[in-house]
């Protein structure tokens, strides 16, 4: 297996470039002009909702689309107009990619069978691949004999056995459950970190993609909003919609003046900042005149999720609490909310100048 | 049609969940009733059974399969199999079957025109539900779908009157082709292959144009991925995910190549050139008495046996192709 | 994302095919109406001059009619009943309505020919005599009726059975009926215009094996059009020819229409409209996530 790892590793770890990718279908600009640089052995993750062209960019580095203009370049080489089988990218599929005819160990070494690898070179890599992702006992059986999960593995491990030096994962957990998909998710964060691959991994769900990933490309409209580490996208999102897109959010409006402290929960309007707030900034104060009242809790097992409305403009805000502080806030108890630590992200009202977007 | 009454969980009241199987076909019965033999909530079951949805809806069309399919078929077999004993009595026996050989001719002919004609159109139309699956309109996938099943079915002597004029001694193409130079005629076995085509190429594309089209875009992305070529796909995927369709098809058209009566009578008539369905109608109609009629049936039980080899591969075949384009 | 690969060397072999079928029908309409290289429909006049022909017509179109009403009206309760009550008999009538595509209609028509004479044999007056005569009444045999709707069967009931495969059948029973609606009510009102194409479908394949079917109703000697074409070929080959041309355009006009109409008004497109629809619809929800 180190052995293995040391051989991939010499050809693992090439750069992407995405120098000015443009691109349309007919009059549909599903690009607008896309800079990224995915740095080797780094995991980005492209999140957005679908539409966003995320699989398109995908698709463009692996060579099934050829962008309107721009440049892709792997390893400083610029591969725009290299063929798809000549690029050496591995790609896993988002489900039944499989080829159906063919055995797990079959699937396994066709990338090599194609390059003319002798058979017994071919057989010790499929054998080495099946034993990394665990599926050593499956090496007979045929793709309509496995699970969705043991397919998507399958996948990954034929992907990775013509040594890549980029790997690109289509949505490869969208088609599994819950359980499957967190389990499979480890697994290929552990694989690229130990072969050290650059990868690009497509997906709309957010705690995915801030859970595996080295950095997030938030992706709208064929627009790259936020590119940073998964704790910044959440932390400090840098615009609305990554604010609203990842994780859940309340928005309030504020005096330009608000500094922290008792919220006034109201609608974001004309000459007043907005406020977007992640549950666990929002502390609910139990308050005789406090402005809201608590309607629901939602247990989650470490925390628990109370939400609270104000009556006069059914304004909801979400607060995430521990279970003791939840004790005290039973549906029907009045509220004081408070911010006590920096919000998410506060967009200026209008004529503001943007220092004063500064916040706290 | 009248409403009938339907046994649901809420009619009975008292009865434990589950007691009573709403639908199904399977008689319910009662609860606390002992099973015996005929117990009155037994035969209550029975009959409730028998209002029930399901029975009511099956048994017009168990009926008609029943009275115009399975019992003229069981009669041909019960004639095809009785034999004279020596005192006179009738029992089984194969007698009927050995006045076969003295239709070998036509039984070779028959397997002559069919295997070589469906093997044209096997490759016709396989070559032609490709280049439409590779089209990728579902609008021309509906349209060649209901079309190559009714032409499939396109044998009759319609057929034959209209490749007489195209393609017979004094046909329109025929002459224009110059066909006469090379010999063809269309009152030979080339004929009667040529003719055949008509309905065979549009079965080979019914039967794997859904397998074409069921060809999954991820394999062939995969495959590039992966390095392979177009011919690499083709050669190590394609060929053999279409592999049981494709041979499944050939089967289909040969049995089908077989059966066919009505064309061929027309162009061939009762003369020189004997096929099995042919022989079956002259001894029909022949005053033979029972003896012709016991061999029409003895020859009519082969081509049945014929076909129902032909469906069983035919069957395993697209089973497993199905099984992969899940 | 569809990228349009319009590859034209696709279309080669779908011409060639489509040339091959339909140059026939052209040569014969040529035959037909050009005898002689001049335009006459005199072959037509044994429409007029032949009552045979009418009488034929009057059969056949009867024939058809109740192969039709026969068909839909068994055919398509027995594959409801399959899917709605009674999964586990799926198989058993799959098969009993595949058997007839292997069964050649040569040795059908031998098998009926042999229950016919045996009923006969029974003796003058006994019941199976009576019925044996009843069925094959020359004017009305309804034993082509029978046969002609086991012959539909292979394909009407994939079909029908593919059809129902595609809408969310169980629900929308429960759905109905629910809402207080009775079993029969549910699949008049709601099951049988979701299957409208498949039904229509079926109705256009029965009207073709009808105007096309020729051994049996040749073997059994009961005078259909196919069997009239046959008599008369012999006789006024061109007018055999004018009436078999004829009888194909109307074939093949009717399975235009039947294609278009169930295009349109097919479940399967309803539930691609439908999907198409939810798409959209969780789209906005995540982004609104």
């Amino acid at each position: 297996m180190t052995e293995a790892t040391t051989t991939v590793r010499e050809t693992a770890g090439n750069d992407v470039v995405f120098d000015g990718i443009t691109k349309s279908f007919g009059s549909t600009q599903v690009l607008q002009s896309i800079d990224l640089h995915i740095s080797s052995g780094e995991l980005v993750t492209v999140l957005g909702p679908s539409g966003c062209g995320k699989t398109t960019a995908l698709r463009i580095l692996a060579g099934f689309e050829k962008p309107t203009s721009g440049r892709v370049l792997v390893n400083g080489q610029d591969i725009t107009s290299v063929p798809a089988n000549r690029r050496g990218i591995g790609m896993v599929f988002q489900a039944y990619s499989l080829f159906p005819n063919l055995s797990v160990q079959e699937n396994v070494e066709y990338g090599l069978r194609v390059r003319r690898v002798n058979r017994d070179k071919r057989a010790a890599r499929a054998q080495e691949l099946l034993e990394m992702c665990g599926l050593t006992e499956f090496a007979s059986r045929y793709p309509h004999q496995l699970s969705g999960g043991q397919q998507q593995r399958v996948a990954l491990a034929r992907a990775l056995a013509i040594q890549p030096g980029v790997l690109l994962l289509d949505e490869p957990l969208s088609a599994l459950d819950a359980i499957v998909r967190s389990q499979i998710r480890e697994e290929i964060r552990r694989l690229q970190q130990q072969l050290g691959i650059t990868t690009m991994f497509v997906t709309h769900d957010q705690e995915e993609a801030l859970s595996i990933a080295d950095r997030v490309a938030v992706l709208k409209d064929g627009v790259i909003e936020q590119l940073d580490e998964p704790r910044t996208i959440y932390q400090k999102p840098s615009t609305e919609f990554v604010a609203r897109f990842v994780g859940s959010v309340t928005e309030v409006g504020v005096d330009p003046q608000y500094r922290g402290g008792a919220l006034p929960v109201q609608h974001p309007d004309a000459g007043l900042d907005t406020l977007f707030v992640r549950p666990e900034d929002i502390t609910l104060v139990p308050d005789e005149d406090g402005p809201c009242t608590v309607i629901s809790q939602i247990y989650t097992g470490e925390r628990t999720v109370v939400r609270a409305t104000n009556p006069v403009n059914d304004l909801d805000v979400t607060s995430s609490v521990s279970a003791s502080e939840a004790s005290d806030l039973t549906p029907g108890t009045r509220v004081t909310p408070q911010v006590m630590s920096t919000p998410a992200l506060r967009v200026a009202a209008h004529g503001q100048s943007p220092a004063e977007r500064v916040i706290v | 049609m009248s409403v009938p009454v339907t046994p649901t969980p809420g009619s009975a009241p008292g009865a434990p969940p589950g007691a009573a199987a709403p639908g199904g076909g399977a008689p319910g019965v009662s609860p606390g009733a002992r099973p015996r033999l005929v117990s009155r909530a037994r035969w209550e079951g029975v009959t409730t059974a028998l209002r029930s949805p399901a029975v009511i809806a099956l048994a017009p069309l168990t009926l008609i399969i029943a009275v115009f399919f399975l019992v003229p078929i069981f009669g041909m077999f019960t004639i095809a199999f009785a034999v004279q004993t020596d005192d006179g009595g009738t029992g089984i026996g194969l007698d009927n079957f050995l006045d076969l050989s003295s239709h070998s001719r036509a039984m070779r002919n028959s397997v002559l025109v069919s295997v070589v004609g469906s093997l044209i159109a096997a490759i016709a139309g396989a070559i032609t539900a490709f280049c439409i699956a590779q089209i990728k309109s579902e609008r021309l996938d509906s349209v060649v779908a209901v079309f190559s099943s009714v032409l499939a079915n396109d044998g009759g002597a319609p057929l034959a009157f209209s490749f007489i004029v195209t393609l017979g001694n004094t046909g329109i193409i025929f002459g224009l082709l110059g066909l006469e130079a090379i010999g063809f005629t269309l009152y030979s076995w080339q004929g009667l292959v040529a003719m055949y085509q008509y309905f065979l190429i549009p079965t080979m594309i019914m039967v794997t144009l859904p397998t074409f089209v069921g060809l999954r875009k991820e394999w062939i992305e995969a495959n590039i991925s992966l390095g392979g070529s177009r011919l690499t796909f083709w050669w190590r995927v394609g060929i053999p995910i279409a592999t049981p369709a494709l041979l499944g098809g050939w089967i289909l058209l040969f049995g089908s190549a077989f059966a066919t009566y009505a064309s061929a009578a027309v162009l061939i008539g009762s003369g020189g050139f004997p096929l099995i369905p042919l022989s079956i109608d002259s001894l029909l109609g022949s005053g033979l008495g029972a003896g012709g009629q016991s061999t029409a049936m003895a020859l009519g039980v082969t081509m049945v046996v014929i076909a129902v080899v032909v469906l069983f591969f035919f069957n395993r075949l697209q089973r497993r192709s199905a099984r992969w384009l899940q | 994302m569809a990228s349009v690969n319009w590859r034209y060397s696709n279309w080669l072999p779908i011409i060639a095919v489509a040339l091959y079928v339909t140059v026939p029908v052209l040569c014969s309409i040529y035959y037909a109406v050009f005898p002689g290289g001049r335009f006459s429909l005199a072959a037509y006049s044994v429409i007029t001059d032949d009552a045979s022909l009418a009488a034929a017509a009057t059969r056949t179109l009867l024939i058809a009619g109740l192969t039709i009403v026969t068909l839909v009206a068994t055919l398509v309760p027995a594959v409801l009943a399959v899917h709605l009550w009674a999964p586990r008999l799926r198989p058993v009538l799959e098969i009993l309505c595949t058997l007839p595509l292997v069964v050649p209609p040569i040795a059908l028509a031998a098998g009926v020919v042999a229950l016919l004479r045996w009923g006969a044999q029974q003796g003058r007056g006994s019941l199976a005599s009576e019925i044996s005569q009843f069925i094959q009444h020359p004017d009305l045999p309804l034993i082509l009726v029978g046969t002609y709707v086991v012959l539909c069967l292979p394909f009407t009931f994939r079909s029908i059975d593919a059809g129902l495969r595609t809408i969310p059948l169980k629900a929308m029973v429960e759905g109905s009926s629910s809402l207080g609606s009775s079993v029969w009510g549910t699949v008049w009102r709601v099951v049988i215009p979701n299957i409208r194409g498949p039904v229509l479908f079926s109705v256009f394949f029965a009207t073709a094996v009808c105007l096309g079917e020729f051994a049996i109703a040749a073997t059994l000697n009961r005078e259909t059009i196919p069997v009239w074409l046959f008599t008369v070929s012999n006789t006024n080959f061109r007018a055999s020819i004018a009436i078999a041309v004829l009888l194909n355009l109307s074939t093949w006009i009717l399975l235009l229409v039947a294609t278009l109409s169930a295009g349109r008004f097919s479940a399967l497109g309803k539930a691609k409209r439908k999907a198409a629809a939810l798409d959209e619809a969780t789209t906005l929800e995540k982004e609104a996530h």
